[in-house]
């Protein structure tokens, strides 16, 4: 690590000495501001950072920007993923009463939805208890610049036995044009005994501000619970978005995650996930697709400290233009984490000459009656299969694509929420229509 | 030869065998008949010393010696061969070199001379015809990619070449076909002698059409409720096992 | 080590032949380390520690040309500028590199057959099971055996000769081939590459040397034994191979070392270059002293290995390994610079007690068409950590690159580590690259089914590891694949039940 004293540095310390109405109380604050004092951002010397320079991310400035205006039809434009669902929306990181259905709205008992500002008394001493029972083994500044600076966000709590049927769906859109600052919402979800939540969180810009998106998700899913956890980020190729996510399974708990990264300059998405019980479950998917010149990093770190406990992880990878794709996953078995059932794949398809992808599936393990296998590959469409479509009447581009997006559908088939896996689909979809065939 | 005396037996705190009476003498055929979850398998794994299984009381005593105190090569070594329910895979271990090496061990043991590889390849391939065995078989890994009818008949392999004195045979005719039974059961008969002793653990009564015992035991909750000769299998075979069991429950 | 009994196998029936291998390891049955004696002979020294003065003195001690002397100074000062790096995956004490001596010889003159050898010297490679006549008589390999830091016998090198192939220690070939020598040394692995291989450069003392000229297939299988004697000695073998346009070689190194309370630091480098259409096969078995049970004293295995296909259609194949030392790191690689050339690398690794090994592969793709395979068999007993850690890259101008990966790891007990580190690079789309991973555990299933064969469970335990491990054996010549698997019985002793 550097000492780092870039124009994003200097920003950030003008935030933490602005008289903002932060939305945590010092106990969460206080760590990440003296992380922050220090201003040290990772280098690519840092192995979790390898292949994810950050140089340009350091170097913007916020200037004079014009916060557009978020009207009815993009709202709806928006919700077209989930119209089933409880929204909620922040715009440019703001909480909009406007938008979001009411809490009144909620149909589900012992469900409660609640945008930090409003947060108080017990309950936020619960949301900031699962926030400091976390820890990331990426000990990266942008946790702390979420934990430490951010405003709101929101807190999801679900009381033991429920089964809430209504998903919830959590916007963040920026509408701003011109350079604009950043954002760091942070999302507490617990899910109580045998409970089960679907949540699906969006990340997506009407304007074409060049917006820092950070943010950071506490999950804690308890004995017996389940959450089902979608992320979609498909925000304007001027934005860099770094987020965290740490997710504490309990006993018999299942978590089932699905990771969508299809926009922005610079994606990198931190997923870890530990078990504090025996047998609990975590199932991983996700594709993130570049073209251009975006770059899309995603880390995944599984710890098994208990016995009985199984992973599954496939991601997949498209890459296209000069755009790099990185995956970096580890499993870590621990002693004693005996019957250990951990799952590993990550699959990458190059489309274009400048595209690249660097992968490192790795595996620590410490205990000897497990099950573990990983497996990584990168190819291009297999030139056979290409052959056989087009020797079928269809042409080269149209067989690509068809190729290009079953190879995506491998993973988005398995969205279990109609619209939402539809939604991605198409947005899958739109995306390689503008795929420039390479010139083979 | 075998002597098992009161034999109790649990597993994880559950008895299995509950005072097992078996008197098996040089040059017999004893078949142990009897339902499923009778302890059957269990009587075959713990004479031939598979972890997992407490004994309790009573005594197995084998050519003089006290079985039970013996590790599961040794009574390899002295002569006690187990015929798998089910065969175990081991990747990249040569079939042929494995037998080698267990042959080699228990002639060593016996004080004799061990083979060298020109000799124990013409003593396998004669076994081999004994079971009708593809030559390939011995090139591949021990049991690996091999059908069910090629572990069972490899196992009986194992035992012409080894040459025991006491084999138990456990459920070798599980998952055979009918011609797969004839060849198995025909290597039995070859190797039969006065000297060698076979247990024949078996669900039902079609093997013993190919191997014909001596005496006929069924074997219910842990203990041998009755014993008869070849005859009593067929009754079973008409009968079903219910009846005895009503008679054994009746008696008591 | 050789099993005499090899000798009346029909050599035509390779299961009957495993056989014997399996015989072999039975033989082996000491629970110490087998070879930890100290030769007693007379050793020369210089003072410890390092210095230019050092680094003169070693070059002048083997009247090295002025280009060797500078090049040495070069690497010297650039090591004084490095740090020692820190790798993630091992723990260590430092090495003091001022208490160190960096030279050792046997202070006569090197011989010029074998009957010059001191008899010590030979005795003690019999008791490491490399009787040299015996060798050379028996088995038709030539031995340049390395004792500490000098060459002592080289064999069959009138046979050789005549097919124009070189064969002699590194410091003769400085001497009698400086062309060769200056063209091609540090080309494959520059002076300035990693701290270990800086410090080599500055220090080696002696190494093998190898040309095999164009077209010629050399007809043995080359064979060097290393061996680390002199208490507080570190050993700086520097190894070269070129192999000129399609010619062939087979190469053995096999490692064992006395017991030493004391860690001992072994830094070695070797080249490996093959021109157009050619091929070289390198083979290791490696079982320096790993240390006591409670994890006192070993090795420090620090080595840079690396071959160069730089023809068009060249080959590469490194097979290794690996169950001694108490810390190895080590990363057999290939470049693969030259269209349609082939790396493959081979390897077992076994850790045992409280071993550390971070050992596996690069292949670098630049050329058209260039193939590699990684097969890498990790074991892991006692409270030992081994991982795989492993780099395929392609570059963007390396069309159709195929590149496939294997690395399992096989866990004996639930006090032991196994790991796994791909890094899997590609910036060519027409690259096909795959990366396979599992992990398994010796089954009590599979012991008791030997058990009640009449196999003990040590041997069990044995024969269930070897036959993990077949794919890498079946690439050493039999005779080394027989002695690696009784080294892996011998390191797994004691590692169950």
């Amino acid at each position: 690590m550097i000492q780092s004293t870039s124009i994003f540095s200097e920003w950030i310390n003008q935030q933490i000495d602005s008289d903002s109405s932060f939305a945590f109380s010092e106990t969460v604050r206080s760590p990440s501001l003296s992380k922050l004092a220090k201003g040290v951002f990772p280098t690519r010397k840092d192995e979790e950072w390898k292949y994810t320079p950050l140089n340009d991310l350091l170097t913007l400035r916020p200037v004079n920007y014009d916060l557009g205006e978020m009207d009815e039809e993009s709202i709806q434009y928006l919700k077209q993923a989930m119209p089933e669902s409880h929204t909620i929306v922040f715009v440019n990181g703001e909480y909009s009463d406007a938008f979001s259905d009411s809490p009144s709205a909620i149909e589900d008992q012992g469900l409660s939805i609640t945008p930090l500002p409003e947060l108080e008394g017990a309950a936020l001493e619960l949301a900031e208890e699962t926030i400091l029972n976390s820890t990331l083994t990426d000990d990266n500044i942008f946790q702390h610049i979420a934990l430490g600076l951010t405003q709101n966000g929101l807190f999801i709590e679900v009381d033991k036995n429920i089964e809430c049927q209504t998903p919830i769906h959590v916007l963040y859109v920026s509408t701003a044009h011109g350079m604009t600052g950043f954002t760091s919402p942070v999302n507490v979800i617990r899910v109580a005994g045998n409970s089960h939540l679907k949540v699906v969180e969006q990340y997506a810009s009407i304007g074409e501000a060049a917006v820092i998106t950070i943010p950071a998700s506490y999950v804690h899913v308890e004995d017996g619970a389940n959450l089902d956890y979608y992320k979609i980020s498909l925000e304007n190729a001027g934005t860099n978005h770094v987020c965290n996510t740490i997710v504490k399974v309990a006993r018999t708990g299942s978590f089932k995650s699905h990771q969508y990264l299809l926009g922005s300059n610079l994606t990198r998405s931190n997923l870890e996930i530990s078990f504090s019980g025996p047998s609990a479950e975590a199932v991983l998917r996700g594709v993130y697709l570049g073209d251009e010149n975006q770059h899309l990093d995603v880390r995944t770190y599984l710890d098994h400290a208990h016995p009985h406990c199984s992973s599954d992880q496939h991601f997949r990878g498209i890459l296209n233009g000069h755009s790099r794709g990185v995956f970096n996953g580890l499993v870590l078995v621990r002693e004693h984490a005996q019957k250990t059932d951990a799952q590993q794949a990550n699959k990458n398809l190059l489309l274009s000459r400048d595209a690249r992808v660097d992968t490192k599936p790795q595996l620590e393990i410490f205990a000897d009656d497990v099950k573990c296998a990983h497996g990584a590959t990168v190819g291009e469409l297999d030139s056979d299969a290409l052959f056989y479509l087009q020797s079928r009447g269809i042409d080269k581009k149209e067989a690509t694509l068809m190729l290009t997006r079953a190879f995506a559908a491998e993973v988005t088939q398995e969205i279990d929420i109609d619209s939402l896996q539809a939604y991605v689909q198409e947005k899958i979809s739109a995306s390689l229509d503008e795929i420039v065939i390479p010139s083979v | 030869m075998l002597s098992i005396k009161n034999l109790q037996v649990s597993v994880e705190e559950k008895p299995i065998l509950k005072g097992l009476n078996l008197e098996v003498k040089p040059g017999e055929i004893h078949a142990i008949m009897g339902p499923n979850g009778s302890g059957k398998s269990t009587l075959a794994h713990v004479l031939s010393g598979r972890e997992g299984y407490q004994v309790d009381s009573g005594s197995a005593s084998y050519k003089g010696l006290n079985l039970l105190e013996m590790a599961p090569e040794i009574r390899a070594r002295e002569g006690m061969f187990l015929a798998f329910q089910y065969p175990i895979e081991i990747p990249g271990v040569n079939n042929t070199s494995f037998l080698k090496k267990a042959l080699n061990e228990i002639r060593k043991h016996r004080g004799e001379e061990e083979l060298d590889a020109i000799d124990f390849l013409s003593l396998i391939k004669k076994q081999m015809k004994l079971v009708e065995m593809k030559e390939e078989l011995l090139k591949r890994p021990v049991n690996q990619g091999f059908s069910g009818g090629e572990k069972k008949r490899n196992e009986i392999l194992q035992m012409a070449v080894l040459n025991p004195t006491l084999a138990i045979l456990d459920e070798t005719d599980s998952g055979l076909d009918i011609d797969a039974l004839r060849i198995v059961a025909g290597g039995v008969n070859k190797l039969r002698s006065s000297d060698n002793s076979f247990v024949v653990i078996t669900h039902y009564q079609r093997l013993l059409d190919y191997i014909v015992p001596d005496f006929v035991h069924v074997l219910s909750n842990g203990q041998i409720i009755k014993s008869g000769t070849k005859e009593l299998a067929l009754e079973l075979e008409e009968r079903g096992y219910d009846w005895l069991l009503e008679e054994a429950e009746s008696k008591v | 080590m050789i099993d005499k009994t090899n000798k009346t196998a029909p050599k035509n029936d390779e299961n009957i032949a495993m056989s014997d291998e399996q015989q072999t390891i039975q033989n082996i049955t000491d629970q110490d380390y087998k070879y930890g004696f100290v030769t007693d002979i007379e050793m020369e020294a210089f003072p410890k520690g390092l210095d230019e003065n050092i680094v003169r003195m070693i070059s002048a001690k083997k009247n090295e040309p002025e280009f060797m002397t500078e090049w040495r100074l070069k690497a010297y000062r650039y090591w004084r500028k490095q740090k020692e790096p820190k790798w993630p995956k091992l723990e260590y004490s430092e090495v003091d590199y001022e208490d160190l001596y960096y030279y050792a010889a046997p202070k006569k003159d090197g011989p010029k057959s074998l009957d010059e050898v001191d008899p010590e010297l030979l005795k003690t490679f019999d008791k490491l099971g490399v009787p040299l006549e015996e060798r050379e008589l028996l088995a038709g390999v030539a031995v340049d055996a390395v004792i500490d830091s000098v060459s002592v016998a080289t064999t069959f090198k009138d046979k050789l000769g005549e097919l124009g192939i070189i064969f002699c220690p590194i410091s003769e070939a400085i001497q009698d081939h400086p062309e060769l020598v200056k063209k091609y040394l540090g080309t494959v692995v520059p002076y300035t590459d990693n701290f270990y291989a800086t410090l080599n450069s500055a220090v080696f003392s002696d190494g093998s040397f190898v040309y095999i000229p164009p077209g010629v297939r050399c007809p043995m299988e080359l064979s060097s034994y290393f061996r680390i004697n002199a208490s507080k000695t570190g050993q700086f073998e520097r190894t070269l191979i070129v192999a000129d346009k399609g010619s062939y070689v087979s190469y053995l190194e096999g490692c064992t070392a006395p017991m030493r309370d004391e860690n001992q630091l072994h830094a070695a480098v070797v080249e490996l270059i093959a021109l157009d259409d050619a091929e070289i096969k390198y083979s290791t078995v490696q079982n320096w002293y790993a240390g006591n049970k409670e994890g006192v004293g070993g090795i420090f295995n620090f080595v840079t290995k690396r071959g160069l296909c730089g023809g068009s259609n060249s080959k590469i194949s490194w097979t290794q390994v690996e169950t001694g030392s108490a810390i190895t790191w080590k990363y057999p690689s290939c470049i693969l610079k030259g269209d349609n050339s082939v790396g493959e690398f081979y390897s077992v690794a076994l850790t045992n007690n409280y071993q550390q090994a971070d050992t596996g592969t690069k292949m670098i793709h630049q050329g058209k068409n260039t193939r590699s395979l990684i097969i890498s068999k990790g074991i892991s007993a006692g409270k030992s950590n081994n991982a795989y850690r492993g780099l395929v890259k392609v570059n963007s101008k390396a069309e159709n690159a195929r590149n496939y990966s294997q690395c399992d790891s096989l866990l004996i007990g639930d006090q032991c580590g196994a790991h796994t580190y791909p890094y899997l690079e590609i910036e060519n789309p027409s690259a096909q690259v795959e990366h396979e991973a599992t992990t398994s555990k010796v089954s009590e299933d599979q012991i008791f089914y030997l058990n009640q064969r009449g196999i003990s469970t040590e041997d069990a335990v044995g024969m269930i590891v070897s036959g993990y491990a077949r794919e890498v054996f079946q690439q050493l010549p039999m005779e080394f694949a027989v002695e690696a698997q009784a080294l892996m019985s011998v390191s797994l002793e004691g590692s169950v039940g």
